[in-house]
């Protein structure tokens, strides 16, 4: 037996089906939408303080970012040691260009 | 053995891969090279954050930008995701010719996210932005345009499939290998999720 196809075999029954993958991505297109209309000077100004305007369009990004990498990217349904390997990168990275933000004063200057 | 020692060794053996970590290399790797992809992006997002201001007395990128039509790129660029993972799905189940019709489709969606891409470059180019024109401009192309280049690769990796797929050296039994490219794809994708929040819709203080 191959390599890919053991892989296969070990995974298959626990992925979701094809009609799981359309809801989701119907989930995705409806935040993406949420995301667009906030650009949108009527709806621009229901966030009163740009601070709530930020933190939504964050919420929004990072629950799309989430709903991609686990259920598109089956990080669900793999075994923890990618979850891991990704998560450990993006740590990685977020870590040091945050401090690489913080130095040049992006936070205090915008 | 004890019993709990017998019991664990057979859930191992039933769930693992015959590698040191329980899955496959290649798959592994795929995943490493993500990680280090988060670096790259990292590095090119944080310039274009602290340049974005740097105008020069120029136009610069956030004068300009398009919302509504990058919107349309993004939405496109979010459903490849929805028809790569579908002809992943086709071609666990050794449902090839369906398969086939997803990846094409897959990599014309990232065709059209390219062109759109072009457009816009084109557009900005007109309104007087161009590479050199200013700090700002020249992260902000540096950026899209490497993103750009991930798609672009993206593109050719799923016309390849496509083509081993229609030789008919692509089959069920090369699941992972069409999961690999599906992993590449995703991640651009979620690289754009990104991008198009912190740098496009995030309006300037």
């Amino acid at each position: 037996m191959s390599e890919a196809t053991a892989v296969s075999e070990t995974h298959d029954d626990h992925h979701p089906s094809d009609w799981d993958y359309v809801k989701i991505a119907g989930i995705l297109a409806v935040l993406t939408t949420i995301e667009v209309l906030t650009y949108f000077e009527s709806v621009f100004t229901f966030f009163e303080t740009r601070w709530i305007l930020l933190t939504t369009l964050f919420v929004l990004m990072v629950v799309k970012f989430w709903l991609v990498a686990r259920m598109f990217m089956h990080l669900k349904q793999d075994k923890p040691i990618l979850s891991q390997s990704f998560a450990a990168g993006l740590a990685l990275a977020t870590g040091v260009y945050l401090v690489t933000l913080f130095a040049f004063d992006f936070f205090f200057s915008a | 053995m004890s019993t709990a020692t017998a019991t664990a060794d057979t859930h191992h053996d039933h769930d693992s891969h015959a590698t040191n970590t329980g899955i496959s290399n290649n798959k592994l790797a795929m995943w490493l090279f993500l990680s280090t992809e988060c670096l790259l992006f990292g590095a090119l997002i944080s310039t274009y954050l602290l340049y974005k201001t740097r105008g020069n007395g120029d136009v610069l990128p956030t004068d300009i930008f398009d919302i509504p039509f990058t919107s349309v790129s993004s939405f496109v660029l979010l459903m490849s995701s929805l028809t790569m993972v579908l002809a992943l799905s086709a071609v666990t189940r050794g449902e090839m010719d369906r398969g086939k019709a997803w990846l094409l489709v897959t990599a014309m969606l990232g065709g059209v996210f390219i062109g759109g891409q072009v457009y816009e470059f084109t557009s900005f180019y007109r309104e007087g932005l161009g590479y050199t024109t200013n700090p700002a401009a020249s992260a902000f192309y540096t950026l899209t345009g490497f993103h750009g280049v991930h798609v672009s690769l993206g593109i050719l990796m799923l016309m390849s499939l496509w083509v081993a797929a229609q030789q008919g050296k692509l089959t069920q039994k090369n699941t992972e290998t069409v999961e690999i490219v599906g992993l590449y794809w995703h991640f651009v994708d979620i690289v754009w999720i990104f991008i198009f929040t912190v740098i496009y819709l995030i309006p300037p203080a």
